[in-house]
């Protein structure tokens, strides 16, 4: 593919392609990420349409938040048991909330950590309006205390 | 203590070429990334379904840590490697290593990877980055996808290096003890040539080479009743684009990276019919291109019946057709 | 020339297959070395992906390939049968 016809301005994600350059020659140029400049607004459409639809199996007590976040995070099920250190059987135990609500809390400390969120957000959702996303800004602090995390909430 | 080593950070089209060239050149061994690909017959395809992936999916390189095995193989380059079950020793090694001075290669779960854009943050134990140094507790990081180093916390990186799950890190370090600057690259590169075609039209597996990319055709037709809606759906047909083009290939799936390797090999081999095939897989490589585009397109669209479905699987179909004869091609060069 | 029936050999390959899967669940002297490793429900969680990973571990540490002429699925079958395929080679571990 010639450099002209595969250049696209995109600054949040780069990459690096190899082309014909003008003078036949085939080297490496960096450009930005063609499917994000063009479709990254119907992946958050599709993303947020997949949180709100497990969301509610959630609160239907239909699924646990396990299965919410290895959605999401779209990991395998066999990877996501063997990072826990269980077998496949058990995990998907783990996805009915039945079993989910007997979990010790050192069990919920290793799902949190695997999914690299506060272990509270196994039992919360933050929600915010999409007119409000570019106001504010959420951040959610780790402590010294591995079961306790701060969330702030503030304006941009 | 703090420390930062003197390195050329750039960015480059693939991880695992990109962190082993900057390696390399930092110790006086100057191999261009399609010439490093080549060399280590990286070009392939395999087909998968798996309970280790949340959807099947497809690779179109060979196993992870085969570049760097293959490659210092070949040019007779002496690495060091580590692995820890001790996460402790596993960070202190690191931070001696960097004391030391050695810029150091590591195998992370591209995940954690904080400084990267959220929508491309996926679990996948397969990264590799450069660690250069050390500020306060921060990590340095040459990661061939950012455009500039960046800051990774020492915790999260722990996290990235110790990973479970499929093709666990394990803490795996490695960093170039040996190098000869004037290697001659000739039979490396005809070695890489010959195992690229044995790879890709001689396994005995269905799904992989060639054979992967009819299994993939044929699947593909599979895949709306595998999906929960028609979102999830767009989602993993446009997958398809993200496998191809976005998840560091060089573009096309690795064959425009291998189509400069070729052109590269032409001018050290003398061998003008090398040329010749690069500019076959080149066009091959355009044909994969508009493949991504023609998904992302009806991705986006849900124009995701039966007939489109269809559509597209001839259309890799096809490649399965284009990629025989090339391969076939290539083998009888050597 | 090893014994058909070769305990050590046995869950020394288990061992191998657990350590290089990082399954995390069994212990190699729980898995059961008849038992189909591949299948539904197989105890060790085993898929496609997983017999790749075997056949390269299986390579790098016994040096043997699994080729074009070999039957595939049938050394694959079981611990045992892996125990079978690599006497039958007089394949030994390399010592690294």
């Amino acid at each position: 593919m010639k450099e002209k016809d595969l250049y696209v301005e995109f600054e949040p994600q780069k990459l690096v392609y190899y082309v014909e350059k003008d003078d036949k020659s085939y080297g490496p140029i960096i450009s930005g990420s063609q499917l994000s400049a063009n479709y990254l607004d119907d992946f958050w459409i599709k993303r947020r349409n997949l949180e709100k639809k497990l969301r509610k199996r959630i609160i239907a007590n239909e699924i646990s938040p396990v299965f919410y976040y290895m959605t999401l995070q779209e990991m395998g099920p066999k990877d996501l048991a063997s990072r826990i250190g269980i077998s496949y059987l058990k995990l998907k135990r783990i996805f009915n909330p039945e079993h989910f609500k007997k979990l010790k809390v050192e069990k919920l400390t290793v799902l949190a950590d695997i999914f690299n969120i506060p272990v509270s957000n196994l039992f919360q959702t933050f929600l915010i309006k999409d007119d409000d996303r570019e106001k504010l800004v959420l951040e959610q602090e780790t402590t010294e205390n591995e079961l306790y995390h701060i969330t702030k909430v503030s304006v941009k | 203590m703090d420390t930062k080593i003197d390195f050329q950070h750039k960015m480059s089209a693939h991880c695992e070429t990109g962190t082993l060239t900057s390696l390399l050149s930092n110790v006086g061994l100057e191999i261009t990334e399609p010439m490093a690909f080549g060399i280590s017959h990286g070009i392939f395809f395999g087909y998968f379904k798996s309970k280790n992936f949340p959807f099947p999916t497809f690779i179109v390189r060979s196993r992870p840590g085969e570049i760097r095995e293959k490659l210092s193989n070949a040019l007779k380059i002496e690495l060091k490697r580590f692995k820890f079950k001790n996460q402790e020793e596993g960070m202190q090694k690191l931070d001696s290593l960097l004391d030391e001075g050695h810029v150091v290669g590591t195998q992370v779960d591209f995940f954690y990877m904080d400084y990267l854009p959220e929508w491309i943050r996926v679990h996948n134990n397969v990264h590799f980055v450069n660690i250069i140094g050390k500020k306060d507790t921060d990590y340095i990081v040459s990661d061939s996808y950012h455009q500039r180093t960046a800051n990774i916390n020492s915790s999260l990186l722990k996290k990235a290096r110790w990973a479970g799950g499929y093709m666990a890190p394990n803490g795996f370090l490695y960093y170039p003890l040996k190098v000869n600057p004037d290697v001659d690259l000739k039979k490396p590169i005809i070695n890489g040539i010959k195992k690229a075609c044995r790879n890709m039209l001689n396994i005995p597996i269905p799904f992989l080479g060639v054979k992967g990319i009819y299994k993939f055709a044929d699947k593909i037709n599979t895949w709306p009743q595998l999906t929960r809606d028609i979102e999830h759906l767009s989602h993993e047909i446009m997958k398809i684009n993200i496998l191809l083009e976005d998840q560091g290939t060089g573009g096309a799936g690795f064959r425009y990276m291998y189509a400069t390797f070729l052109k590269q090999a032409s001018n050290i081999l003398n061998n003008p019919v090398l040329n010749e095939m690069s500019e076959r897989i080149m066009e091959i490589g355009d044909d994969w291109r508009n493949i991504s585009y023609f998904a992302a397109k009806i991705g986006k669209n849900r124009d995701l019946g039966a007939n489109r479905i269809k559509e597209l699987s001839e259309l890799i179909r096809k490649q399965g057709d284009a990629e025989k004869k090339f391969f076939t091609d290539l083998k009888k060069v050597y | 020339m090893t014994e058909k029936n070769n305990p050590e050999l046995a869950l020394e390959i288990t061992k191998l297959i657990i350590e290089k899967l990082n399954i995390l669940h069994v212990t190699a002297e729980e898995v059961n070395i008849n038992s189909p490793l591949f299948g539904d429900d197989n105890e060790l969680d085993l898929d496609s992906i997983d017999a790749i990973e075997i056949v390269v571990e299986l390579q790098k540490t016994y040096g043997v390939r699994i080729n074009n002429e070999l039957p595939v699925r049938e050394i694959l079958y079981s611990i045992q049968s892996l125990v079978d395929f690599l006497t039958k080679e007089n394949a030994t571990k390399k010592i690294i």
